[in-house]
């Protein structure tokens, strides 16, 4: 009946061995770096590698807004001491 | 789409996150060093006082997580109150979701990697800010007992903190997107360990304690201590002090610092060979340490997790004994310390806490502490290693792509015996290491070794990745050269 030698057994094999193989292609990568995109390794721990669409921002102004929140803090620090406000 | 998706929310918030752009071109070698520099000097700039507590009242902040705080580069009473918790919380939790596939994201998309990052930079933000209502609510920064904080003050505290983790977690972004070097948590965490461990053994400043004027650190205080003291009492005393670091913390972290320099050179070589050009052979270095600290880093962010819980749920229930009993208890020992210790409950089991209320709580806590940190690091380091995209699988998909194939091996068996070598190497890895980390805590370490565990795996990491940028992209015109290459 069958063509296929070895009969009904070797069919079952590779039948069960395309399952696998189609499962195994099925499945999505576990992490951004075995997808190919960098990302967190085995020792580095990384959170970002990719652009989304945002408010994108230059590295720059972030440095600077940083230190000017900095500087905020320290402006309200003046202030609660002249006013007296916000200390318990 | 026919399933919910937990990703499918960020779409929403995508457009109002800031983002920093990826740069067109490569970054040159030195405006890495630049940005990377430049960052991380922000970062110990927020170590700055919050307003909202009285500047005097900072050192009366009695601290319960104070054997927790260098690990994660967290100063009490300042902007950085959680240092970078919130962020390292928030990559461990959903990339060991994504990684156990239990958020259902596919990562070959562009779009689904990007919502992914908007979900880990949304959560840190959000973490922060309930880290810091749960401390705001339990009176940790009231100034004494029964007298809370005003409305105002409270939001401002809260408005701070959360502000300051979603400027931390634009500088880590900065140096992961390639501005900086390999990855931002842990370039910032080695900076501010460095900086702390420097304060702490050398620093100069004189705080006024409940015993005089104190020396923060460990070496300037024996100094002072004999100048000034008979020399039997000066070095007792600069051993055995509590609210500072002392000198015993400081031999335990200069053992485990060389312990683990050790260690990290431990490799397994297999040699590897192209398959194109003939009779040419490598060694390709499986480390020990495999996954480096993340496995101890891991394990300690779920214990400051738990304990920041378990303070404010036990301060909130300070009446019910059943909190007390089981999940934990926070008291001063002493008048004059500046922090909390934990005296019973779980949590107690689950810290090196030097309370001592019989010989046989001291001795659970010993081993259910060494079981907790050994367990949680191995079992991370387990998953890790197979879900981060270094394990053997990927490797070997590498090595096919890249030509390289294992001297002695076929090419369908490199998986197997890479799948052989890199779990055994992980997994023992994390347990000496955490074993290490669980014995020096016990010794009375409170947080100073595992620091400089962390500190210098991930130093030694980011190092390498610097240099092999170093040798592949050539030192035409960096003004550096003369620091990396002393022979030139």
């Amino acid at each position: 009946m069958s063509q296929v030698p070895g009969g009904q057994k070797t069919l079952q094999k590779r039948h069960a061995r395309a399952e696998k193989k189609q499962q195994l292609s099925a499945q999505t990568p576990t992490s951004t770096r075995s997808a190919g995109a960098g990302g967190s390794s085995s020792t580095l721990l990384k959170l970002f590698t990719d652009e989304a669409q945002g408010l994108k921002v230059d590295p720059l102004v972030v440095l600077v807004l940083a230190v000017g929140f900095i500087f905020s803090v320290v402006i309200l620090h003046i202030i609660a001491k002249l006013t007296g406000k916000f200390i318990s | 789409m026919s399933s919910f998706r937990l990703l499918d929310l960020m779409k929403p918030f995508g457009s109002i996150i800031p983002e920093i752009e990826i740069s067109l071109g490569k970054s040159e070698f030195d405006d890495k060093i630049i940005y990377t520099f430049v960052s991380c000097f922000i970062y110990l700039l927020l170590q700055f006082p919050i307003v909202g507590v009285k500047v005097a009242e900072q050192l009366s902040i009695k601290d319960p997580f104070y054997w927790l705080r260098p690990i994660f580069g967290s100063e009490k009473g300042t902007l950085l109150e959680f240092g970078l918790l919130p962020i390292l919380t928030s990559a461990f939790l959903w990339q060991l979701a994504a990684g156990n596939r239990l958020l259902n994201v596919n990562f070959t998309l562009k779009s689904d990697r990007a919502l992914f990052q908007t979900l880990q930079k949304l959560t840190s933000v959000f973490l922060s800010f309930i880290y810091s209502i749960a401390l705001v609510s339990s009176g940790y920064f009231d100034s004494s007992v029964g007298n809370p904080l005003s409305l105002t003050t409270a939001a401002l505290i809260v408005a701070q903190i959360t502000l300051t983790t979603l400027f931390v977690t634009l500088l880590v972004e900065l140096i992961d997107k390639g501005y900086g070097f390999s990855s931002g948590v842990l370039s910032l965490l080695t900076i501010a360990i460095a900086s702390n461990f420097a304060y702490n053994t050398i620093g100069i400043q004189v705080l006024k304690t409940a015993r005089g004027f104190e020396s923060v650190g460990s070496l300037v205080n024996l100094m002072k201590n004999i100048r000034t003291k008979p020399l039997g009492s000066a070095i007792i005393s600069s051993f055995n002090r509590l609210n500072f670091s002392n000198l015993n913390q400081f031999y335990i972290t200069i053992i485990t610092f060389a312990i683990v320099m050790y260690l990290a050179n431990f490799r397994f070589e297999l040699t590897i060979k192209s398959t194109k050009v003939r009779s040419m052979s490598q060694s390709y270095p499986i480390k020990l340490l495999f996954c480096g600290s993340l496995p101890i880093l891991f394990t300690f962010t779920v214990l400051y997790n738990l304990n920041i819980f378990g303070y404010a749920i036990s301060r909130k229930m300070a009446s019910n004994t059943l909190v007390k009993t089981f999940l934990a208890d926070y008291d001063i020992i002493s008048s004059s310390s500046i922090h909390y210790e934990l005296t019973s409950g779980l949590l107690y089991y689950l810290s090196p806490s030097p309370i001592y209320n019989s010989i046989i709580s001291k001795f659970l806590q010993t081993i259910i502490y060494s079981f907790f940190i050994i367990t949680t690091s191995i079992s991370f380091s387990k998953t890790w290693s197979s879900v981060s995209g270094s394990s053997g699988n990927d490797l070997s998909k590498t090595f096919k792509e890249q030509g390289i194939s294992i001297l002695g091996y076929r090419d369908s068996a490199i998986t197997k015996e890479l799948n052989k070598v890199i779990p055994t190497a992980s997994i023992t890895g994390a347990g000496i290491l955490s074993l290490i980390v669980a014995f020096s805590e016990l010794f009375g370490g409170y947080g100073l070794p595992v620091s400089v565990t962390v500190g210098i795996t991930s130093g030694l990491t980011i190092l390498e990745s610097i240099m092999s940028e170093w040798q592949q992209n050539g030192d035409k015109n960096s003004s550096f050269a003369q620091v990396f290459n002393p022979n030139q």
